[in-house]
């Protein structure tokens, strides 16, 4: 494969994890507009680890994950008591908080920047991108994915039925920190060098549009945002500066066609009923 | 002991008193009304015991344990189902998912929430919700979504949700509203099943016809107070009862009695 097609297909894998990582506290309702901070957290986490202690790039990476997730698991708690636009705003001042935070750690270069090895490889992002989807599409076959959506459609009655709606919430936040930290450290190690600035709010608003462009209903959703937002831009090279007027006139029309995004639960019903009726006959 | 006591339970919202002194019981496997004009406090008296609401004073108990202050997720388990006036399906999920909702008292633990069991053919989540669905004859609608149902059948699937949690006690708000003759009809006859179950019924509701033939013990509330107890024919001989419901013209009261 070119130089360029595997660099794409990188891009596509990375954006994948870190979409899925916006795309679960979506699914229970709650809008994350941190994620790039949490990403942070798992690249520079991972980087130091591995450059300071000699660590294996796997340890360092399950670090990185596991120190973003256990950030989630803590904020989570204050966090998910505000709802809707306020949380929204939380996660922003998070995310934000973050970036400050690394741009004052000398240990990690502050501002110069941090110089990031082993190098992780196609193979390697590729690999462990594979791992994160097979994970979170079995965790989307169980009884959590179904009360993760029973929680944005009616906590009320979801909590009448048994069900801990603020312990899915805080589940469902938290896995997703982590899996935002193992995004952050396949960026870090694939590209080798962190700045603070990687990671500002615009890739956090980015991966939220990735899963509400792509649908918050089915895994298949943030998968084709993250895809649209990677792949669009470079179909659309040729058309040199307009490109980005012509992509953002192609976000507003599928926001308004399509609000509840690309890929729906009804629609997923639909093409596995068209299977189930292809095999039957 | 009765399996539901409302003891003195009183409830306010800022100034405004809602529920009022409000004392009755409902013995094991009864089937007993709760009703009165609009705005009386019936709905609220759902919510209260099923803890959406905080009590402003008062206690309640369920099976002999008093649950005023358990927490609202912890009351189905003891036994304590509703279904709701507005119809509270979820709309992103499929029929059979909502049913599958009804029987997470009975799949708690953390194995039974990560298990693929959609990936697992024939698991007996799925398999029972159907079968739940086929026994109502619902089990047409199972791979739908519930936006695309006609009325009648989300009231009895909102319904069916409800009884699939296995409750002691089944609290009905206005089951027949919208309902033509034939569905109330259908409902009469699938409330007496789960009813020959042993299950406990209380309903709200405004069809007082309907309401005479299912229950046999009527409470009557108006704002917030109890007026009456009894059976309908007792109720209805009731001076009170029948201020509430025709105003303060006592004349036409007494010409319509």
């Amino acid at each position: 494969m070119s130089g360029y097609g595997e660099a794409i297909l990188v891009m596509l894998a990375i954006n994948i994890v870190v979409a899925l990582a916006g795309y679960l506290p979506l699914a229970a309702g709650q809008l994350n507009l941190g994620i790039a901070g949490f990403m942070a957290v798992g690249g520079y986490t991972s980087a130091y680890l591995t450059s300071a202690y000699h660590l294996p790039m796997g340890v360092g990476m399950a670090a990185g994950a596991a120190a973003a997730g256990l950030l989630g698991l803590l904020v989570a708690v204050p966090v998910l008591r505000t709802s809707g636009i306020y949380l929204a705003l939380a996660t922003f001042a998070l995310g934000q908080v973050i970036q400050a935070a690394f741009l004052n750690i000398e240990a990690v270069g502050a501002a110069a920047g941090y110089p990031v090895k082993p190098y992780a490889g196609f193979t390697v992002v590729l690999s462990v991108a594979f791992g994160v989807l097979v994970a979170v599409l079995l965790l989307s076959r169980t009884r959590f994915a179904l009360l993760l959506t029973a929680t944005k459609n009616d906590p009320l009655v979801t909590e009448l039925f048994g069900v801990d709606v603020r312990a899915i919430r805080v589940a469902a936040f938290s896995l997703g920190a982590l899996i935002a930290g193992i995004g952050g450290a396949l960026y870090a190690h694939h590209y080798s060098y962190l700045e603070p600035q990687n990671f500002n709010i615009m890739l956090s608003v980015y991966i939220a549009l990735y899963v509400l462009l792509g649908g918050t209903q089915t895994v298949a959703g943030p998968i084709v945002g993250a895809a649209f937002f990677t792949l669009l831009p470079e179909l659309l090279r040729a058309g040199s500066h307009w490109r980005f007027v012509i992509f953002a006139v192609l976000i507003i029309l599928v926001m308004a066609v399509r609000p509840e995004g690309l890929i729906t639960g009804a629609l997923a019903r639909r093409l596995r009923f068209g299977k189930r009726r292809e095999a039957a006959s | 002991m009765s399996l539901l006591a409302l003891d003195d339970v009183g409830k306010n919202f800022g100034g405004l008193v809602v529920v009022k002194n409000l004392s009755f019981t409902v013995e094991a496997g009864q089937r007993v009304a709760l009703i009165g004009p609009n705005g009386a406090g019936k709905s609220t008296v759902f919510n209260l015991i099923t803890g959406v609401y905080p009590l402003t004073s008062g206690r309640v108990l369920f099976d002999g344990v008093d649950i005023t202050h358990l927490p609202m997720r912890r009351r189905i388990g003891l036994g304590v189902a509703r279904s709701f006036q507005n119809i509270r399906l979820m709309g992103h999920l499929s029929v059979v998912e909502n049913i599958m909702l009804g029987q997470q008292p009975k799949a708690g633990g953390l194995a039974a929430l990560l298990t693929p069991y959609r990936l697992m053919p024939r698991h007996r989540w799925i398999e029972e919700a159907r079968a739940a669905l086929d026994e109502a004859g619902l089990g047409a609608y199972a791979d739908l979504s519930v936006d695309s149902l006609p009325y009648g059948v989300r009231k009895r699937v909102d319904l069916l949700r409800a009884v699939v949690a296995n409750p002691k006690m089944l609290l009905l708000d206005e089951p027949a509203a919208g309902l033509n003759e034939r569905e109330t009809e259908d409902l009469h006859d699938a409330l007496m099943a789960i009813a020959a179950k042993g299950v406990t019924l209380v309903v709200v509701e405004h069809d007082m016809h309907f309401v005479d033939r299912l229950c046999e013990r009527v409470v009557v509330i108006n704002f917030g107070e109890k007026i009456a107890e009894g059976t309908m024919a007792e109720v209805r001989a009731s001076p009170l009862v029948r201020e509430a419901y025709l105003g303060g013209d006592a004349t036409v009261g007494a010409g319509h009695a």
